[in-house]
């Protein structure tokens, strides 16, 4: 370090001086917006995350959701592309016959491990079903453990897609190493 | 509700819910299939099965359930144009020699190829680069490129054998099976048992060759037998190569007593007979030996450590004996037993049979001792099995058989498992019993081990070594002050029962807490568990029996019975399961020195009469000497003549050190066996026997079910069947025995014998009879018995009170340990036979005791090393395994070691009622071995 950076009192007041230009020039460009009606200024502005988001491309890899048939069950037929394909190995399917005849099969489970996934959506570009996409414009999940990590099939089937703007139209599932009654 | 559906033009009518698949095999119309099994819970994951029932897409029959109208297809040009393809998708990437198609040569996927025209070598589908191999385990063979994810091993592996080993892992092309978390076959806790390599349709899974090559099925004869291992008496198919005159593979038959269910014993532990070592010519002790002793090192046991994996050292042993004829070895044996018999009376001779020959060889036996001999001195190894339990049963409810049959525990709602590590010892009766456990039976084990069939119980109560007594004491008296006992049942068919309430009511669980180490709130909530049931099975081993209060222990079992009315109706019942697979038949055909056969009292003037009548001599009215009796009376000079037949008392009686010295005491000893065993280093003359591969004999297994094991192969050399051995030194001490055929005898015995009455060697085929059977051309023979009263003097069972008693020997500060033998999985009691067997001892090579690995480290000795465990009577070295298994303070030791031999440590103290010696518990010392 030099000798300027050894005290850190100095570089302090320079961190300072930058923060305190942006904050003298955004109060500038709002004042001129706000009380001079200025049609180019444009202040920053803080998104008030969680409430309100920023839009996001419709080609972004949220968290995958498993599309539903009419009838509510899963479009996926287990034919197993997607676990194959997968990179991360994070997808592990059971296989089962579909109630209706007309369908052959459906996954008894249908597993994706969060954790493991690394979002590339090759399981989307597999899918000969169209029946997993990434589209829930959901990119929040945690948990406290590996466990907690690991979707369900109904966890995924109960997901919708995204609105407008990649507003997420449905809720974010909470793993149930989450919940509060614990 | 029945469902009418059309396949193929033909009309079939089917209970609703049945597949397809089934319906169109009762309608005579076969479905390849892959994936699917009739044992096994259909998944559909092969779509070889699809039919056309005329929808969008065709269903996979096997899974498809039958409905009402339906019209099937099962060889429409769409169908077999699936199949097809699909065939050429899995042959695409098949190995070029499949294992199966080599071995046994029933390749199902190659098979379906040939019938649908596929060559491998034509296909334009792209190979993979080859998946691996893995032939790390002894028996089978795993081939993963000819792998097609059929599920067949796993859920053979889940649902019929309950091993739970074989998984899946792994995605797309690496797709595979894994044995537990991916380890190689061999290094996994796979339990050998062949149900995943005989249930696999393709060269992934197969059997490795143990005798000679595995040629085509169609290629070998089928023989119908049963295993010659323990009581569960599986039924199974030998394969046998004529030209190499060998048993080359064994499949489970569908039977009632296994399903087709084997264990590695009976599937693979049939090289024994091809053993180099097989005795072949009749051999006589050479003059220059004598006085008698042992001859191999081992035998003498000098105390030096002996290198695993012992076989008895032929070129220490046969030099004592010279190859004789069989006129001059019979001639000699008949002379010699019939001096002693003039000399010393006939109380001088005594006989061992054994428990691993046929019913007709046993009656043959006992026969001989008791109108040749003209003495009771007869008994085999229930002694030192199942005594105690056949005493205790005869006592209470007047029978010592198994009042129902151990398959019916999927009926029980609770069975109780005591004293047996049922999946060590009886392994296929053990699935049955995990089947029942994963189905709704709630499962109690009570052990002092941790055996393999407690990780499947719901209640599993670890017991100090030898309270069974106190447990089962306070069970009846919660049972009795919570009001869980059948009062209508104690009073319409049982006595005693007063007396048994003021003897229980002194063992409070929390006394017997104390005495049992197990808490009274367990002891409390597994007794109303039981006592709730509305049917509860009781099934005991070993660990209640081999006490010097084994009777004790199987009293209170069997009051526990009656006091809940758990006997005679489907799903409850008592059954000691038994060790040997005809201990059963051998006990019945009257190898006991108390009873003739069907087990009719010696003492009874009335029975001696008709025995006397049948046999044309005058017989005993004394009961004979038991199996440790008949030792201590060779020590004291009482006994001077022995004549042997497959037995091996110098490993399986307990205290060695005395046998040794009883054996060598004997002026006379004839030995008949298979191999040199270590009992034949004492003998006089040895006869080379049949293996049971190579006789035709009735045996009868734990459920009472008499079953027919067919000659298979030829005798080696001279060695002759042990029936034909015996009427021969009949005949050479004055008494005719002239039978043709092992049927012949087996008439005989029916005859004398109320409870095979009516049994006949035609009726007994295909899958045999349970005993008594009243009406044997039409029913398999009764299963429940007692339903309806004892066959007691009373017609009622007796309730007998017993007091808790401490074992003979208790620990104390010089031997701190408790001793506990026992038998492994993969071994057959003094190991004459398994340790012969190559994949036998490759799985289990040497001798080893377990122990807690916090004594061991309190010791200071590591897991691994060599420990010399000794007792009162010997010493023996020998590896000392780390286990949780195991309780602290007490050691585990197999006892099928001739080098490491258990016995040595062992207590011969006997049981006062059942005679029979204290296996399971005495004191021991572990120290560090020297050198």
């Amino acid at each position: 370090m030099k000798l300027r950076q050894r005290f850190y009192l100095v570089e302090v007041l320079v961190g300072l001086g930058v923060t305190a230009a942006h904050f003298f020039a955004n109060l500038g460009r709002h004042t001129a917006r706000h009380v001079f009606r200025s049609k180019t200024a444009r202040g920053a502005v803080t998104f008030q995350y969680p409430e309100e988001r920023r839009p996001y491309s419709p080609r972004l890899r949220s968290l995958h959701r498993l599309v539903r048939r009419e009838d509510g069950s899963p479009r996926c037929v287990a034919c197993m592309m997607c676990e194959t394909v997968c990179p991360a190995h994070c997808i592990y399917i059971v296989a089962a016959e579909h109630p209706n005849p007309e369908i052959e099969k459906v996954p008894e489970r249908f597993d994706i491990d969060l954790g493991k996934c690394v979002f590339c959506g090759y399981c989307v570009e597999a899918c000969p079903e169209d029946a997993i996409r990434m589209d829930t414009g959901i990119l929040e999940f945690s948990s406290y453990s590996r466990q907690g990590m690991i979707y369900t099939k109904e966890m995924l089937l109960a997901l919708e897609p995204a609105g407008p703007a990649g507003t997420p139209r449905s809720l974010i599932p909470i793993p149930a190493d989450r919940t509060l009654e614990r | 509700m029945s469902a009418m559906l059309t396949i193929d033009g033909r009309k079939v009518s089917v209970p609703e819910g049945t597949t397809i698949w089934e319906a169109a095999r009762q309608a005579g119309i076969e479905i390849p299939v892959l994936c699917h099994d009739p044992r096994l819970r259909p998944v559909g994951v092969c779509r070889m099965c699809v039919v056309d029932v005329g929808e969008r897409v065709l269903a996979a029959s096997c899974v498809r359930a039958a409905a009402d109208g339906m019209t099937v297809q099962t060889r429409s040009e769409k169908v077999e144009r699936c199949r097809k393809t699909l065939t050429e998708l899995l042959l695409s990437d098949y190995p070029a020699d499949s294992a199966r198609e080599k071995t046994t040569g029933d390749d199902l996927l190659l098979a379906l190829g040939r019938s649908f025209g596929v060559r491998p070598e034509y296909l334009t589908i792209p190979r993979g680069d080859g998946r691996a191999r893995d032939v790390s385990s002894p028996v089978i063979a795993v081939d993963h490129a000819a792998c097609i994810l059929c599920d067949r091993c796993i859920r053979a592996c889940d649902e019929i054998q309950h091993n739970d080993v074989i998984g899946r892992t792994g995605k797309g092309y690496t797709a595979r099976i894994a044995f537990d978390l991916d380890s190689p076959m061999g290094k996994s806790t796979c339990v050998a048992c062949g149900e995943c390599a005989s249930v696999c349709p393709t060269g992934a899974l197969t059997h490795k060759p143990l005798t000679a090559p595995i040629r085509p099925r169609a290629e070998l004869k089928n023989v119908d037998s049963v295993c010659p291992y323990c009581g569960v008496g599986c039924a199974v198919t030998l394969h046998v190569d004529p030209a190499k005159n060998a048993v080359v593979l064994v499949d489970g038959r569908p039977s009632p007593g296994n399903e087709s269910r084997l264990c590695v014993k009976g599937r693979y532990g049939f090289d024994y007979a091809l053993h180099p070592q097989r005795l072949t010519v009749p051999l006589i002790r050479r003059a220059e030996f004598y006085p008698k002793g042992p001859l191999s090192g081992d035998v003498k046991g000098d105390g030096r450590r002996r290198k695993p994996g012992g076989l008895v050292d032929y070129n220490e042993v046969l030099p004592a004996f010279s190859e004789a004829s069989w006129d001059e070895a019979l001639d000699l044996v008949a002379k010699r037993l019939s001096e002693i018999k003039k000399a010393d009376g006939p109380g001088a001779l005594a006989g061992f049979g054994s428990a691993k020959c046929s019913n007709e060889e046993a009656y043959v036996f006992q026969k001989l001792v008791r109108a040749v001999f003209g003495t009771n001195n007869v008994d085999h190894c229930t002694r030192l099995c199942h005594a105690s339990s056949v005493a205790a049963l005869l006592e209470t409810i007047g029978s010592g058989a198994v009042t129902n049959v151990f398959g019916d525990v999927k009926n029980a709602e609770v069975a109780l498992i005591a004293g047996s590590s049922t999946t060590d010892n009886h392994p296929v009766a053990a699935t049955f019993i995990k089947d029942a456990a994963q189905h709704g039976t709630t499962l109690i084990v009570v052990d002092q081990r941790e055996t393999g069939i407690a990780r499947h119980a719901h209640h599993f109560l670890r017991i100090n070594p030898g309270t069974d007594v106190a447990l089962y004491n306070a069970w009846m008296h919660v049972l009795i002050s919570e009001g869980l006992v059948n009062r209508e049942y104690i009073a319409k068919h049982t006595e005693g029962f007063e007396a048994l309430r003021e003897t229980v009511k002194r063992y409070p669980p929390e006394r017997a807490a104390e005495i049992c180490g197990v808490p009274a709130d367990k002891i409390r909530e597994a007794a109303s568990v039981f006592g709730r049931a509305k049917a509860a099975i009781i099934f005991w081993g070993m660990g209640i029996s081999q006490h010097t209060h084994g009777t004790d222990n199987a009293r209170c079992l069997i009051s526990l019975a009656l006091l809940t009315g758990n006997v005679g109706r489907p799903g409850t019942g008592l059954h000691p399961l038994r060790g040997q697979n005809n201990v059963q038949g051998a006990s019945d055909a009257g190898l006991i020195p108390m009873v003739f056969p069907d087990y009719q009292s010696v003492e009874d003037a009335g029975i001696r009469k008709r025995f006397e009548a049948a046999w044309g001599v005058r017989l005993d009215p004394k009961r004979g000497l038991t199996v440790v009796e008949i030792m201590t009376g060779a020590l004291e000079k009482r006994i001077r003549g022995m004549y042997m037949m497959g037995e091996n008392p110098f490993l399986s009686d307990p205290n060695i050190n005395k046998v040794r010295k009883a054996l060598a005491a004997l002026d006379f000893l004839c030995v008949q066996d298979i191999f040199l065993t270590e009992t034949a280093e004492f003998a006089d003359v040895i006869l080379p026997a049949t293996s049971f591969f190579e006789k035709t004999g009735t045996y009868t297994n734990t459920d009472r079910r008499v079953q027919i094991g067919w000659k298979a192969v030829e005798p080696p050399g001279q060695a002759r069947l042990d029936w034909e051995v015996v009427s021969e030194i009949a005949r050479r001490m004055g008494y005719p025995m002239e039978y043709v055929t092992a049927e012949e005898i087996f008439n005989e015995f029916t005859a004398l014998a109320p409870s095979y009455q009516g049994l006949t060697y035609q009726n007994l085929q295909p899958h045999g009879k349970l005993w008594p059977c009243p009406d044997p051309e039409r029913s398999d023979g009764v299963q429940l018995l007692f339903g309806d009263g004892f066959p007691t003097p009373s017609g009622r069972g007796k309730f007998v009170p017993c007091e808790y008693r401490p074992a003979a020997e208790v620990p104390d500060s010089d031997y701190p340990f408790v001793l506990n033998t026992g038998r492994l999985l993969e071994h057959w009691h003094t190991g004459v036979m398994t340790r012969r067997s190559r994949p036998l001892s490759t799985i289990q090579p040497e001798a080893f005791c377990e122990m807690n690995p916090d004594d061991l480290a309190a010791a200071g000795i590591p897991a691994g090393a060599y420990v010399s465990v000794s007792s009162r009577r010997g010493s023996i070295t020998l590896r000392a395994h780390a286990s949780r298994r195991i309780a602290p303070g007490t050691v585990f030791i197999p006892f099928h070691f001739r080098e490491a031999a258990a016995n040595v440590l062992t207590n011969d103290q006997l049981d006062p009622v059942g005679k029979i010696p204290e296996f399971k518990f005495c004191a021991v010392r572990i120290d560090p071995a020297t050198a």
